[in-house]
């Protein structure tokens, strides 16, 4: 009966997709699909099997679903051009796109909250220099959030920092700590304390933003909030029209408030107040004055280098911003220069040209923990060229760092990105790499970072360089 | 720039490569490991294949089916990547991997009807079982790190996978076999 070789073949291919087929095993696979047609049948299939349940969940058995990701965030024109398309009918792109999605927000969600709470349809598009503080009710869900996260409705306390809201009928909140802030529903945020700038476009009908003073109804606008810790609620309208409804006084008549305008409302009343600028009530968004355009996942923005501290909890990769509008004198070898997505990093693959001017980014990672820990930055510049080997970043580190930084000088410590089988395996038993994936875009990165060494051993860096429009200062 | 603006030029006309590239790469993984049968092997042909992609994106004629495209490019670096590496890490021999390669004709079609058959499988496996396989694909946990935290041994586990598998690909069976019949 063949139904015994059946199921030794069944074993041995559950081993080889699992990674954890010996050298005698393949060489027994070798001869059962040499030697029956039945035993080839069953092979097919089971790949078959193997390769549809990695096109459901596109992941980490086969690369980085930010590789996913980054379709998903940087080509949302290209996306529903594909889903028109007939060629890509079979690709039953929907369903992909869904599992993409879900693949994405479930590592955005294990990797920071744990309970899974009501989701909003918001998301946290940028987050820069943030720190959450805890709160009682919403300690644990609302930490941590990553740019790219949904956070969960409920409140939120911003220690310092800016945060950018995405809501799902495409108004835009930035929010400066210090601020208390609450996430009502999918299109009610309500303002406790701290600053506030409100992009509502004229489809976000119904986007209501509230403070304890006032609540401001109108839409097709851009204006701006500052609430004191007593309330006390100031409004700056910076485009259109708002009119607000005092929570206090006779209450049946709104305020009309028009551009270039401003009131204030407290326990006093209404008053007319000098108009602020956006800029004033906000800093001015970092993420441009870096040069950088969207983060997601776990990235964020440092302007140091902390070699040693120990990082705790979360785990993150820094882009320190470097030096800006640096002309290349002679062509130096880089590892990367070209779209595509890479696990070895050892042979320098590209070339920055003499000639380019170039700002340069840091990306740092210490790596501590098994997980491995993913980003995706867009650059507003296009990328020309990535240093990731320790001596391609020792021989950038002068031209292209800051001499206020501190950059790793010991020899024989391991500096740059883990190439695929660069080492004996893990300790979780295969050896695994950093990925980068540049996309065609060239101003879009995905990292996966992997922890492969101790962190005596040394730290996960590579160096970016994008074209620059600066002049060097 | 003359560089920057050349390599411009050659991507530029196609912004969604890079989804069909990214949507392809699961498939591009299977089809791969099929003919290598080795993990780290396929990730390395994936690569490759993935650069070369991108080289010859401009080749690529518009209205054609991009899989097919993609797999005959994998097609060859397996080809090529079996000449370069030592016999003795190659789990196929010449062989067997020709009458594979051969005999996986329809493979590309037969995965596309696998994988709404496949969502309705996953679904009806129990809640535990489907978050195995959840954790071993879609978060690339290795066996290692499963047994770990289930508190079993690597084997165990492993056997677990293996069950569960085989409760998918028989559930598979019978639903395409009922679609052939029915001719759903």
């Amino acid at each position: 009966m063949a139904s015994e070789m059946i199921q030794e073949l069944e074993l041995l291919v559950s081993r080889l997709v699992d990674q954890r087929l010996s050298p005698a095993e393949a060489a027994r696979l070798n001869a059962l699909l040499l030697e029956s047609s039945e035993a080839r049948a069953r092979y097919q299939e089971l790949l078959d099997d193997h390769e549809a349940l990695c096109a459901i969940y596109p992941g980490g058995v086969y690369s980085s679903s930010l590789d996913s990701d980054l379709a998903e965030v940087e080509f949302p024109a290209a996306h529903k051009q594909t889903a028109q398309s007939p060629r890509l009918a079979w690709l039953q792109w929907a369903g992909v796109a869904a599992a993409i999605v879900i693949a994405v927000s479930a590592f955005i969600q294990r990797s920071d909250v744990a309970p899974r709470a009501e989701s909003s349809g918001v998301r946290l598009v940028a987050a820069v220099d943030v720190v959450w503080r805890g709160n009682s009710r919403t300690e644990a869900p609302n930490a941590s959030l990553l740019p790219g996260a949904a956070p969960s409705l409920g409140d939120f306390a911003l220690a310092e920092g800016t945060i950018e809201l995405e809501f799902g009928d495409g108004a835009r909140v930035s929010i400066q700590g210090p601020a208390k802030f609450e996430l009502r529903n999918g299109s009610h945020i309500h303002l406790e304390s701290g600053n506030l700038v409100a992009r509502i476009p004229e489809e976000a009908l119904g986007f209501v933003v509230t403070t304890p003073e006032a609540e401001v109804v109108d839409l097709g606008t851009e204006f701006g909030l500052s609430v004191r810790e007593d309330g006390r609620t100031d409004i700056h309208v910076l485009d259109g029209l708002v009119e607000v409804l005092p929570v206090r006084g006779d209450g049946e008549e709104g305020i009309q408030i028009s551009e270039g305008e401003a009131r204030r409302l407290d326990r006093q009343g209404v008053n007319g107040i000098e108009p602020a600028t956006r800029e004033a009530l906000l800093e001015p968004h970092r993420l441009d004055r870096y040069g950088l355009e969207l983060l997601r996942g776990a990235v964020r923005v440092k302007e140091d280098l902390d070699l040693d501290a120990q990082t705790s909890g979360q785990h993150w990769i820094d882009i320190v911003p470097e030096s800006r509008g640096v002309l290349v004198e002679t062509s130096i070898d880089a590892t990367i220069d070209s779209p595509g997505v890479y696990r070895r990093f050892r042979a320098p693959l590209g070339l920055l040209p003499a000639g380019t001017r170039v700002d340069s980014y840091l990306l740092h990672f210490r790596p501590t923990a098994a997980e491995p820990v993913r980003g995706v930055i867009k650059f507003a510049a296009p990328i020309v060229a990535m240093m990731g080997r320790a001596d391609l970043l020792e021989a950038t580190d002068r031209r292209f760092g800051l001499g206020s930084l501190d950059y790793p000088d010991e020899t024989g410590r391991f500096r740059g990105l883990e190439s695929l089988g660069s080492r004996t395996p893990g300790e979780h038993g295969y050896p695994v790499s950093d990925e980068v994936t540049l996309s065609q875009d060239r101003r879009t990165i995905s990292l996966k970072m992997r922890a492969n060494i101790a962190v005596e051993e040394g730290i996960d860096q590579v160096r970016v360089l994008t074209l620059s429009e600066q002049v060097e200062e | 720039m003359g560089r920057m603006s050349k390599q411009n030029e050659t991507y530029g006309a196609s912004e969604d490569l890079v989804v069909e590239i990214t949507a392809i790469q699961p498939r591009l993984y299977g089809f791969i490991l099929k003919r290598l049968a080795d993990h780290e092997q396929t990730l390395e042909v994936l690569q490759n294949t993935n650069l070369a992609i991108c080289r010859k994106a401009g080749e690529f004629q518009k209205g054609s089916s991009f899989a097919a495209w993609a797999f005959t490019i994998a097609k060859f670096q397996v080809m090529a990547w079996r000449k370069s590496e030592s016999r003795t890490r190659l789990v196929f021999t010449d062989e067997v991997h020709e009458i594979l390669d051969r005999e996986a004709d329809k493979e590309a079609s037969d995965v596309d009807r696998r994988i709404p058959v496949l969502k309705r499988c996953l679904e009806r496996l129990r809640e535990q079982e489907r978050s195995l396989i959840q954790r071993r694909y879609r978060d690339g946990e290795t066996v290692q790190v499963l047994a770990q935290s289930l508190g079993k041994t690597v084997d165990a586990t492993g056997m677990r996978l293996l069950r569960i598998r085989k409760k998918l690909g028989d559930c598979i069976r019978a639903r395409l076999s009922q679609e052939a019949e029915y001719g759903v």
